[in-house]
């Protein structure tokens, strides 16, 4: 497969995670989108990278993949703390903050 | 004849096959419904409660947990892969140390603050 | 490999990074009040990385790289992590004041995680700092914003900006890759080259799009500003102040490098695309202000009409043909460095506020010089700066981004903050008339500020003197900011961009 071929995968993982973001209100449904999108940047650095042979790429994915856990995992825990004050599962019922 | 066409129709021959052996039971099967033939198979137990009840809470936490030190060791691979290349292995032993020592007193806040009590 | 040489230059993050750790562990192994400890370990650390700073910035004023071309210190950096510095100590006292001894010693370890992350940033010279940096500065502050975890709204605000601000990073994340593919590169100043070498095509422009969107988030710029108003009203006070400052500034720092240095070659399209988010960010942000009645929610706004003010700075920036008195980049420094102050004491005065009458509207302020006379007058000198008017640094910030819009040739724009800034001096002098010209209606405010906590002196002394520090710069720096101005323009002569 070309450079092409990955990036095409990379494009979709990324706009699929996009979408889901936009479209979806469930929240633990967005935070798996979030990921998503990350993966589709981390599918097109690779392949970059190995395109390109050079490692910065590679270890770019490397920092990512561990900042997207970081993220989810304070995401994780702002929606287990949320659940504790307010059963709440779809975005849209988070509306007490209005002008 | 091309080669390829044996894989297309073994895969052909698969899939009608699967969607054949579905559509040929719906159409012929008798349909009698009573309560034990409806509920959920537990190897002989009677099913209890509803097989999509909500997981504790805790379960999240411990998985964010676990996630973040799972993802840390990722980086240890690189280290112990560029151990064996390197003339100045005192200073990238140092990188390491430092970089445990944070996540160790990472681990000490978690423990103390009690994220790893389940009973709380 | 790491340069034992180049570690002497990040002493100042190396400290900040050690208050950061030590107050994570004085959190965990000991119980009991521990306020006084906590404020004393931040102020006792950004203090002596402050010192540092001052002492390890070259003697030529020249920039360094360190760590194989990751980092660079240079008066760029320096000035910011300046500012930043003096925020987090201003934030941790104002903290003090809000949190009891539990949250606050987690308050101001992710104060200091976060300073650690914008003390990078606007030192980054690749784009791998650059997203690890802008991520450290980030996840602790969608904690900052939640850490009233048993307010519904506090932890909606988190949740909130904890989605978009995602959504930003993972944009970053593709527009890096982008970038990086195009260029063969991860270095800002290389990636100009690269750039160069492509001119504006298509693939260019979508890479640089892209990274300009997810910036757009962290700036809070229109169309991508939605969650700043959530977050501020529903943060605790104390986090909205640092958030609404800190974050903003340091994300504006990294986008000016990045559009003077890495997309350099691309200067032409970014003023457009810069002027016309800029136009209508001022518009938006100013205009939706005037409906508020919740006075963070407010400041939330005028944050944003802010962003649009300094991105006009921005967009002049990439006029790389300006004459010889152009003010360009320092502007945007000067302009960053007094918004931090006035808007930081905007909310400091919110608190006061809120601590007398538990509440945050904008009624709560009706008599308030009746009640208190110094926050009223300081929250005076902060709308009237906001505003622009002379002879306060807010005035000499527009003044100062004005001239390089019009060195720029970007007459239109001028014009437009020069009528949104009129527009906006109805909310913020809104707030003056009511702390000054109207009586309280009913003596249940007074009660109310009677039944209120009354913190103890020496904290409620802590908290005037962050009132008193903002207020003072902020008229000082209108009726002396041409040394600020000098300062920004050496910090930017000395810098790579």
């Amino acid at each position: 497969m070309t450079l092409n071929g990955f990036l095409v995968v990379g494009a979709l993982i990324f706009s699929i995670g996009a979408m889901g973001v936009l479209i979806r209100r469930n929240a633990i449904v967005m935070l798996m989108s979030i990921e998503l999108m990350l993966q589709g940047a981390n599918v097109t650095l690779a392949a970059f990278s190995a395109y390109l042979d050079d490692q910065a790429g590679f270890v770019l994915v490397i920092f990512s993949l561990t900042v997207a856990a970081a993220e989810v995992a304070v995401g994780l825990a702002i929606l287990v703390a949320l659940s504790r004050v307010y059963p709440v599962v779809n975005v849209d019922q988070l509306d007490s903050l209005r002008g | 004849m091309p080669s390829w066409v044996a894989v297309v129709l073994l895969f052909a021959l698969a899939f009608l096959f699967a969607v054949g052996s579905l559509v040929g039971t719906m159409a012929l099967k008798p349909r009698r419904k009573y309560r034990a033939k409806v509920t959920a198979y537990e190897s002989g137990m009677e099913p209890i409660g509803d097989a999509r009840g909500r997981h504790s809470i805790r379960f999240y936490l411990v998985a964010v947990t676990f996630l973040i030190f799972d993802v840390e060791l990722l980086f240890f691979y690189p280290w112990a892969l560029y151990f064996n290349m390197i003339d100045d292995r005192v200073s990238l032993f140092g990188v390491g140390a430092v970089f445990l020592a944070i996540l160790a007193t990472a681990f000490v806040y978690e423990w103390r603050k009690g994220a790893l009590d389940w009973n709380r | 490999m790491i340069e034992p040489g180049d570690l002497g230059y990040v002493v100042p993050e190396l400290i900040v990074l050690g208050t950061a750790l030590t107050l994570l562990l004085w959190a965990a192994i000991t119980r009991g009040d521990r306020r006084w400890m906590s404020v004393s370990i931040a102020l006792a650390g950004n203090g002596s990385a402050a010192l540092m700073l001052f002492m390890r910035t070259p003697a030529d004023g020249a920039a360094v790289e360190l760590f194989a071309g990751q980092l660079v210190v240079d008066g760029y950096s320096t000035f910011f992590r300046t500012l930043f510095l003096l925020l987090a100590s201003l934030a941790i006292v104002f903290g003090a004041q809000r949190f009891p001894s539990a949250p606050l010693i987690d308050f101001a370890a992710l104060l200091q995680f976060s300073l650690l992350g914008m003390m990078l940033l606007v030192g980054a010279a690749d784009w791998a700092t650059a997203f690890i940096a802008i991520e450290t500065m980030a996840i602790p502050v969608y904690v900052l914003v939640g850490l009233t975890r048993f307010r519904r709204a506090s932890l909606e605000a988190a949740m909130k900006y904890f989605a978009l601000g995602a959504f930003a990073s993972a944009v970053l994340v593709y527009g890096i890759a982008w970038s990086y593919g195009l260029t063969g590169t991860t270095s800002l100043a290389e990636t100009a080259d690269g750039i160069a070498s492509r001119g504006d095509e298509p693939w260019s422009l979508f890479a640089l799009g892209l990274i300009l969107v997810a910036l757009g988030f962290k700036v809070a710029a229109v169309p991508f500003h939605a969650w700043t108003p959530d977050a501020y009203q529903g943060a605790p006070t104390p986090a909205a102040a640092f958030v609404s400052v800190g974050p903003k500034v340091a994300a504006m720092a990294l986008l000016a490098r990045v559009v003077t240095l890495a997309f350099e070659p691309l200067a032409a399209n970014i003023t457009v695309a810069l002027a016309v988010i800029a136009a209508a960010t001022m518009i938006l942000g100013n205009l939706a202000a005037i409906a508020q009645s919740d006075v963070k929610r407010m400041l939330g706004y005028s944050s944003i009409a802010h962003t649009g003010y300094m991105l006009v700075g921005v967009a002049a920036v990439s006029q790389t043909d300006a004459g010889a008195d152009f003010v360009g980049v320092p502007s945007v420094l000067f302009y960053g460095f007094v918004y931090a102050l006035m808007t930081f004491g905007a909310f400091a005065v919110a608190y006061v506020v809120e601590a007398q009458t538990d509440s945050n509207d904008l009624s709560a302020f009706r008599g308030l010089a009746r009640r208190s006379m110094l926050p009223a007058a300081a929250m005076a000198v902060f709308m009237l700066s906001l505003t622009g008017v002379p002879p306060l640094s807010g005035f000499l910030g527009k003044l100062y981004i004005l001239q390089s819009a019009v060195d720029a040739g970007l007459g239109w724009l001028a014009v437009t903050l020069v009528v949104t800034s009129v527009v906006s001096a109805f909310y913020y002098l809104r707030v003056v008339v009511l702390m000054f010209m109207e009586d309280e209606d009913a003596p249940a405010a007074a009660s109310a500020a009677a039944d209120a906590p009354a913190a103890s002196g020496a904290v409620a002394d802590a908290h005037s003197a962050v009132v008193a520090v903002t207020a003072g710069a902020t008229v000082a720096f209108g009726i002396v900011g041409g040394g600020l101005l000098a300062w920004a323009q050496a910090a930017v002569a000395s810098s790579l961009l």
